[in-house]
Parts: structure tokens; sequence; C-alpha cells
């Protein structure tokens, strides 16, 4: 209890100096394009309308907006929400590392407190990444009940797709037919339940939101690299594109090798690859996991396949940083304590130069291509040291 | 029992696989005819205005609109139809082919309708450029101008809008050029200050890899008005930034651009910036190839239009009872297979360093289980012994005392208790009761005389006992005026599986009532209690308006409180028995 209080009230110190922080800079929360667009033109979300994220990833800061509209309380409330979220997200990891390696749990905890990027990331360009982190770091916590994890899963696909990925290594751990239709059942009615009155209204545009990141290229990743694109997340199409259904979209924009909305890959087997990969790092990883008794080391594998997952992905934004870096956290426990802090602050440094590049007027100025493939292949680097340790480990 | 479960999967996944067709098959049908597609090609001017019929619309139908052209445009729709804004803070600058050589538009329609039809105004000529403000605010227009000599160039007159947040403007005409460049790569043409004053000219090549590489053509220094300037962009050339032009052999392009920029700092405070630049030929010569880019400005020209109507899915009666009963089955087999593999949600194993499982059984209130569930409970409790029973109470028997929490609720509210006995079944906990009589005994075979206390508390305890009712008989047995009892209410958490296991029965009122009934006890107050958020916030809310006397709002959390206490997992009900008028003689 005495870790706890002392953990709490680090955090309470860190919200006081973030605040004042915030505050000295100036910093405020614009809301987000799409929630003006929807407030200006009385369009539902999901119904009238297929927003970049799942419903309880987009609702809390459209809720906002409707609530205090765009004034300064707004940018308070958003604030607030944030700063919420970053702290159950530290305090999730907290507890996950808690029950897997007592000793490590405050330091690390305090580690990812003060990660400059995680911070920004999560405070001031908030997105609903984090938020869905809460659900994973949860369902790996809970991960000896399926019940939960089922749950957990089903709440966090509802934030961000990518808790969803986490079923497949579950149901590979998970041994035996009951456990695994327990983490289906449970996260199909999860999903279902809080779909409901999307699916009642408008099943097509619900289902609109996902098919649409089918047409998405790719960003920032090696695999970009490789196909020569260098953008950020594509260029802005008009906002009442997504007043219409992804198949339709289609039919208006032609496949092209600059439009990430509506990408077409110049090397077309790249996209194949990057599942391939993913897929069967996530399967060989989880298999090594399957039926483990001890819950350290199936949490650490489980986080490693989610961290592979992120690895192997055709897409990287300095935001899922936040996903990966905590991932890495729980895979590298076993690692020395000077090790697994070398390689938590190489991956923070790194992250930290990407995002960057972006906002730099000399990296600009010379163009992002060459140091966004430095940062590249930075990353690439330490995704290899990390799975070479991995093997190496297994190996011994 | 594996096969039964079996058989209950199968069956269950069958019924959800048959509904979800029934589900499917009416979407997939609508989505293969949910688009109308229509090719418009128009002669128009740029001083009258077409109309375009939409093909029949349903409520809620979008209709797109692409014009293959990059001059600027009005679209107004009739009555039926609302515009959709492109976006909320403005048309983004943007380079690519589609934002810079096309408009599009979406509108929504209010109602059905067979005759909506959509009126069209050109603003701009054509002419061979797409013009964009890139930097400030500003705004063009674009004509034709002919000079002394009777040559020809594309004019454009920038100006800065008044309220302008920015000191610079940047207009930028843009040409599509799809090419490698070669070594021999040079730009050459005219143009011409017409009136008022620019800052500079700058050409600029924008590359697939968005690399933007700038060259001065022209500052305010060289450029006069009416002068014609010949300029040449090529090796001699440096780059605005420093980069020699030989650096940028190689690279794919994908437009060539002029930026005309004002500089307000030329002006006076009254005046607004301007100028009126004229474009004359423009030659690109690259390779083998050269391009010619000539000044013509049309007022009348073709624009091709593509229209979209797109059908908006709405639900029908059918399609919302299949998704209800889908939704319904899927809970059902869930839980049937739950109970049926024997799934039990165990929440002192799971919740580890939060609940330990010393605070789930010890209710005093320092720990945080025993803030959130057990001290309402007590609170509570009194309230009702204050109430009834009065503040002098002569023998009270807690039956299940635990560690004496009830004597330290009982003092801090001012009842007076001559004696109070403690009776439980556990011993170790029973020692740490002090100064008190303390019984080591079980409710179902209570050592006392009948009729002996006044009181007799019996707080979450009869749960825990196979036999609720035989305690609840005992109790009776020993109290001579009045019985407290309460007992949890989990019919619906035990259902969900989430099933304390040291609770092995569960204690029915109704059953209780009647066995009061028949030993002469009547049931003055029965209070359902939840202790987890939200009711209890919403009766906090409900007793502090209380105070203040909001009838409507008190109603509103009364109401909010009902409804989600029967949702609530964690409650209990309290229950007061007292004895029928003639007490029974003390024995």
């Amino acid at each position: 209890m005495s870790r706890l209080r002392s953990f709490f009230q680090l955090e309470l110190l860190f919200f006081i100096i973030i605040s004042i922080v915030l505050v000295s800079l100036g910093f405020y929360s614009r809301a987000g394009f799409d929630d003006v667009f929807l407030r200006k033109t009385d369009l539902l979300p999901f119904v009238d309308f297929r927003p970049g994220y799942p419903p309880l990833g987009k609702l809390p800061y459209y809720s906002l907006l409707v609530l205090f509209s765009q004034t300064s309380a707004y940018s308070i409330s958003v604030y607030l929400f944030n700063m919420l979220t970053f702290f159950l997200v530290g305090t999730t990891l907290y507890f996950c590392i808690l029950k897997l390696n007592q000793k490590r749990a405050l330091s690390l905890g305090v580690i990812f407190l003060v990660m400059p990027s995680v911070i920004y990331l999560t405070i001031v360009y908030s997105h609903a990444d984090a938020l869905a982190l809460i659900f994973v770091l949860g369902a790996l916590y809970f991960i000896e009940n399926p019940w939960l994890c089922g749950v957990l899963c089903g709440i966090g696909a509802l934030v961000k797709f990518y808790p969803a990925v986490l079923l497949l290594p579950l149901l590979i751990y998970y041994k035996g037919i009951k456990k695994k239709t327990i983490l289906l059942y449970s996260f199909i009615l999860t999903a279902l339940l809080l779909s409901l009155p999307f699916l009642l209204l408008d099943p097509l545009m619900y289902v609109s939101v996902v098919t649409s990141h089918s047409l998405r290229g790719p960003s920032e990743s090696i695999f970009s690299m490789i196909d020569g694109y260098f953008g950020h997340t594509g260029f802005l199409h008009p906002t009442f594109d997504a007043t219409i259904y992804s198949w339709q979209f289609t039919t208006v924009y032609e496949p092209s090798s600059y439009d990430h909305f509506r990408y077409q890959w110049s090397i077309p087997v790249l996209p194949y690859i990057s599942i391939g990969l993913q897929i069967f790092s996530i399967v060989i990883i989880s298999w090594i996991a399957r039926g483990r008794k001890d819950q350290k080391e199936a949490v650490m594998l489980i986080s490693l396949s989610m961290f592979a997952y992120f690895a192997f992905s055709t897409f990287y934004n300095p935001i899922i940083h936040i996903v990966e870096i905590c991932c890495l956290v729980l895979a590298t426990l076993n690692w020395g304590k000077y090790a697994q802090l070398t390689i938590l602050v190489a991956f923070e440094t790194v992250n930290i130069f990407h995002s960057i590049i972006w906002f730099t007027p000399v990296f600009m100025s010379i163009g992002v291509m060459l140091p966004l493939s430095v940062a590249v292949i930075l990353r690439a680097i330490l995704y290899v040291t990390v799975f070479l340790n991995f093997a190496r480990r297994r190996a011994i | 029992m594996e096969k039964k479960i079996a058989i209950v999967f199968s069956f269950t996944f069958l019924l959800i696989v048959v509904l979800s067709g029934f589900i499917a098959y009416p979407l997939l049908d609508f989505v293969q005819s949910d688009t109308v597609a229509k090719n418009y090609l128009f002669k128009v001017d740029t001083n009258s205005s077409v109309n375009i019929k939409v093909p029949q619309v349903n409520p809620s139908d979008r209709i797109y609109l692409v014009f293959n052209t990059s001059s600027r445009m009005k679209v107004e729709p009739s009555l039926t139809l609302k515009q959709l804004p492109y976006d909320i803070e403005g048309l983004p600058y943007d380079f690519e082919d589609w934002i810079l050589f096309q408009q599009r538009f979406c509108f929504i329609a209010n109602e059905s309708s067979s005759s909506s039809t959509l009126r069209l105004n050109l603003l701009d000529p054509q002419i061979p450029y797409s013009v964009k403000v890139f930097e400030g605010e500003a705004n063009f227009t674009l004509f034709n101008y002919i000079d002394n000599a009777s040559a020809n160039y594309v004019g454009i007159h920038v100006q800065a809008l008044t309220n302008q947040s920015s000191r610079f403007q940047q207009v930028m005409l843009i040409y599509p050029y799809h090419k490698v460049a070669e070594q021999n790569f040079q730009v050459r043409g005219s143009l011409k200050l017409i009136s008022g004053n620019i800052s500079y000219i700058t050409f600029f090549i924008i590359t697939k890899d968005r690399d933007w590489l700038p060259y001065r053509v022209v500052s305010s220094k060289q450029m006069n008005v009416s002068k014609t300037i010949d300029f040449n962009v090529n090796l001699n050339n440096q780059s605005i930034l420093g980069r020699t032009f030989s650096e940028d052999f190689g690279k794919q392009i994908q437009y060539v651009a002029f930026s005309i920029s004002l500089d307000s700092s030329q002006w006076q405070h009254s005046e607004v910036a301007y100028a009126d630049v004229g474009f004359g030929e423009i030659k690109i010569i690259n390779g083998n190839e050269s391009t010619i880019i000539e000044p013509k400005v049309l007022e009348e020209y073709p624009v091709n239009c593509n229209l979209y109507v797109f059908s908006k899915f709405h639900p029908t009666t059918i399609y919302t009872i299949s998704i209800l009963m889908l939704v319904f089955l899927v809970v059902a087999s869930t839980l049937m297979f739950a109970r049926l593999s024997g799934f039990k949600f165990q929440v002192r194993k799971f919740f580890g360093p939060l609940i330990t499982s010393e605070a789930v059984s010890d209710p005093r209130p320092n720990t945080y289980l025993a803030k959130l569930f057990h001290k309402p409970r007590y609170d509570r409790l009194v309230a009702l012994l204050l109430r009834f029973a009065g503040k002098k109470v002569s023998i009270l028997v807690d039956v299940g005392c635990g560690k004496g929490v009830l004597r330290d609720y009982l003092k801090e509210n001012g009842i007076d208790v001559n004696v109070y006995v403690g009776c439980d079944v556990d011993k170790e906990t029973l020692q740490e009761v002090s100064n008190t009589e303390r019984v080591l005994c079980d409710v179902q075979h209570m050592p006392f005389k009948q009729n002996i206390a006044d009181v007799i508390v019996c707080s979450e305890v009869l749960e825990h006992i196979p036999n609720p009712n035989l305690g609840f008989s005992e109790l009776l047995e020993v109290s001579k005026r009045w019985v407290f009892v309460s007992i949890p209410q989990e019919r619906l958490k035990n259902a969900l599986g989430f099933r304390y296991l040291e609770h092995i029965s569960e204690p029915n009122p109704s059953e209780f009532k009647h066995l009061a009934q028949n030993d002469k006890f009547e049931l003055v107050k029965v209070e359902k209690k939840t202790f987890a958020f939200p009711p209890s916030v919403f009766d906090k809310l409900r007793l502090r308006y209380e105070a203040f006397y909001r009838p409507i709002i008190v109603f509103l959390f009364k109401i909010l409180s009902i409804i989600s206490c029967n949702f609530s997992l964690i409650k209990t009900v309290i229950l007061v028995f007292r004895l029928k008028e003639n007490p029974r003689d003390i024995a």
C-alpha cells in the first residue's frame, strides 16, 4: 500500500507540474476538425458521418465540445480528460509491473510518466491511442480471466481498433476451448452491446468507419520509405467526404500513390509482407506463451507480440510510440535493469527526433525525406535489437 | 458436461450465423445499388449560369459533384437540398491534382424529390494555371491583358485583405508538369507588373516527394510598372535556400509554379497592398522536349461534371428486430455458456493489490472497500436504530459482530447501550473486540435465553449460513422488541457469475416476513440500499437538494436512484421487525 501511495503522490506531483507548464506555455486545445464540422452541420457521428476513431475514442471529445463549445472551458476540460487518461495509463502500467516485478514497478512507472514525448502526445497532442491503452493494459493485468480480457478488449476496440489485435495472442495463449470461447464471446458481446445504438441507426456508416481504414496507405514506417511515400498521414480531403460510405468514397477517387486515404502501393506486395510478418510474429511469440502458468512470462510474451504488431506495421505515427513503449516496458521486464532502461531511453530519443522533424524549419528546408529515413532506420535497428535479444534469451 | 457445452455452443452459433445472414442480406442488397452516377458536359460562360438536374433522391441521400476544372465556382441548390461545407476552416491549400484541378461539392437531400436542381455559376475565366492563396489572406481575380505591343498576358489582380493577420500574402499559379528534371531544364518567359507593387515573384519546382525548390525570378527592386521582364530560370540561378540548381536534376517534378508575394510594409497604413501582374508565354525546356504555356484566358469554356447520388441506408423494422434478436442471442448464449462451463468472476483473485482479502472481510472504515461499501451500510443501520429503538438500549446483541465495528458507530451516534453483546463464529476476530461481552456462537444455535435482548442486529450474516430461515427464527427467539437484519441482494450479480464464494445462500426477505408474522413480529421498515456508484451518488445529491427544497430535482434524483439501483450489482436490503403490541414476557 505504501508503494501504491508513493506512486499516487508522484502522479499528483506530476499533475501539478504539468498543469503549471501548460498554463505558463499557454498551450490550448483546439477542437478536432471533424468535431467542429459535426457541430456546425448538425450531423450525427457514426450515423451521418464516419469519424476516424471508433465511438468511445471519439465521443468523449465530441461530448466536451457539445458541452462547452469552443471556449476556454472546452480547452480546460480536454486537458483534464487527457491528464486523467495519462494518469490512468500510468497507473494501469504500474499495476501490471507491480504484479510481475514489484521491485521495478515504481521506477518504471515514474520513467514512463517523465517521458517527454509520452507527456506531449497524451496531454497536449492527444489521440484515442492512449485511452485504448488503458484497456489493453487492463486485459494484460487480468490475463488469467478470459471474461475480463474479452470485455476489456471489446471496450478497447471501440476506442481504437488495435486492442482487438490482442485477441489473437490471447486466443493462442489460452489452452482449451472453454477459455477461448469465453474470450471470444465476451469480446463480441461487449463490442456488440456498445455498438448497438449505431448498428440500429445506420450499420453501413458504422461499418464504414472500419472499412475506410483498409483504403489507407502507409505512414512514416520502413514500408512507407521503401514504397516512396514520405507524407505524414496524407493531405486533407474535404471533410464532407466522410459523410458518404467508404465504398462510395472509392467511386469518387482513383487510387494514387500520393493520396493516403485512397492509396495505391507502388510495390503492391509490401502490405502483404507487413501483414504476414505481423501475423507470423504474433503467432510465434504467443505460441511460446501458450498455456504458461508463470504469469510474468505470459504477460511479457504477449506484450512482445503486441510490440511486434506495431513494429511490422506499415503505419507509424509518433502517437503510436505510447502504446509501443508500454508494451516494451512489459516485454523487457526480464532484461537487466540498465539494459531495459537503455532500450526505453533509446526508443524515446528516436521518437522525439521523429516527432520534431515535422516542426523544425531546418528539417523542413532540407526536405523531410532524409531525417525521416534516419528516424525510421534507427527505429528499425532498435526493433532488431529487441527481437534479437528475445531470440537469444529463448535460445539460452 | 463438455458434450452439453458443445451442443449448446454449436446450436447458438448456428442461430447467430443464420440471423447474421438475415441481417446481412438486405445490407448487401442495398450496397449493390446505392450509387447513381451521371456525367455532364457544359459549355459555360462566366457571365451566365447553368442548371444541373438531379435524379430522384430520398431523404438523407448525398449528392456529390466533381467538376474537372480549377476555376472557382458557386453551386446553389434548390430548396430540397442542403449544401455541406467543404470543411470548417475553409479550403485548405494542398498540392494534389484533384484538389488543384477539380472542384468538389456535396449536398444532403432534406426530402424525397425528383425535381431538385443545382445552379452553377463560374467565378473565374479559364486559364492554364490553378490559382491558390498559399500564405496570408488575399483575394484574387483573373483577367485577360493585352499590352501596347499587342502581346497577350494572363492577368491576375492580387489584393491583401484589410483585416489580414499576416504581413505577407502569397498567391501561387500552379501548372502540372509530371516529368523528371533533366540537365538542361530551364524555364523562360515574360511577365509584367501592370499596377501596384510586389515583394517578389518566385518560381517553384514541386517534386513528387513534397520538396519545394524555390528560385527567385524577380524582386520588387527589379520590377517597375509596365516594364516587361524576360526571365530565364536555369543552371545559373541559385536556389533561395542556397542550394545550386544542379542538385535538383533527376528529381521527379509534379508541378511548376509561380508565386506572387505582397508585403504590406511596403505600403502606407491606410493603403491596401495589391498588385496586377501579367504572365506572358512561358516555355519549359527539359531534355529534348519543350512545353509552352500559352497565356490564354477564356470567358466561355467547357466544364465536365460527374454527379453521384449516394443513397443512405434507412433501417427497416425487420432489420431492427433482427439486430435486437441477435444481441439477445449473443447475450443469452454467453451467459448460458458461462453457466455451463462454470466460470466465475473471482474478485479477490483478480483485483490483487487494490482489494486485498483483508479488505474484503474487514469492515473497519479505514480500508478502501470499507469506505466504499460498509460505512454507508452501518451509517444507515444506525440511523434506523436511532429512529425506531431510540437513544437508550438496555441489551443489544450484535450477531456476526466481527471486530465490533457496530459498537463504535453506536457510540459515535450517541446511542447509549447498557450491555453490548458481540457474537461471532470466528474466535480470532472476536478476541479483538475488547471491553464487552463476547460470545463465540453460530446464529443458528445461540446460547441465549428467549426474549433477552431489546435489540438484535444481524447485518450481512445470514447469507453465510446454509439455512438463513433457521438463523432468522433464532433471532426472533432471542429478541423481545426489535430485530434489525440486513442481507445482500445479489441475484443479478450471481446470475452474471460474480458470486462471492463465502455467500452460500440467498436469504429471502418475504420468507423472513412470513416467519416474523408467525412469531408475532411485524415488518415495520424495508429499505433497499445501494452503496456503489451511481445510485449512492444520486442519493447523496437528492439529500443535498432536499435541504434546499427543490422538489423537481429531488424527484429526478430519486427516479435516477431507483432506476440505477435496480441495475446495481452491490446492494443490500435492511429489514426492521418489531414485536406486535403485546410484548412477550421476559422469560
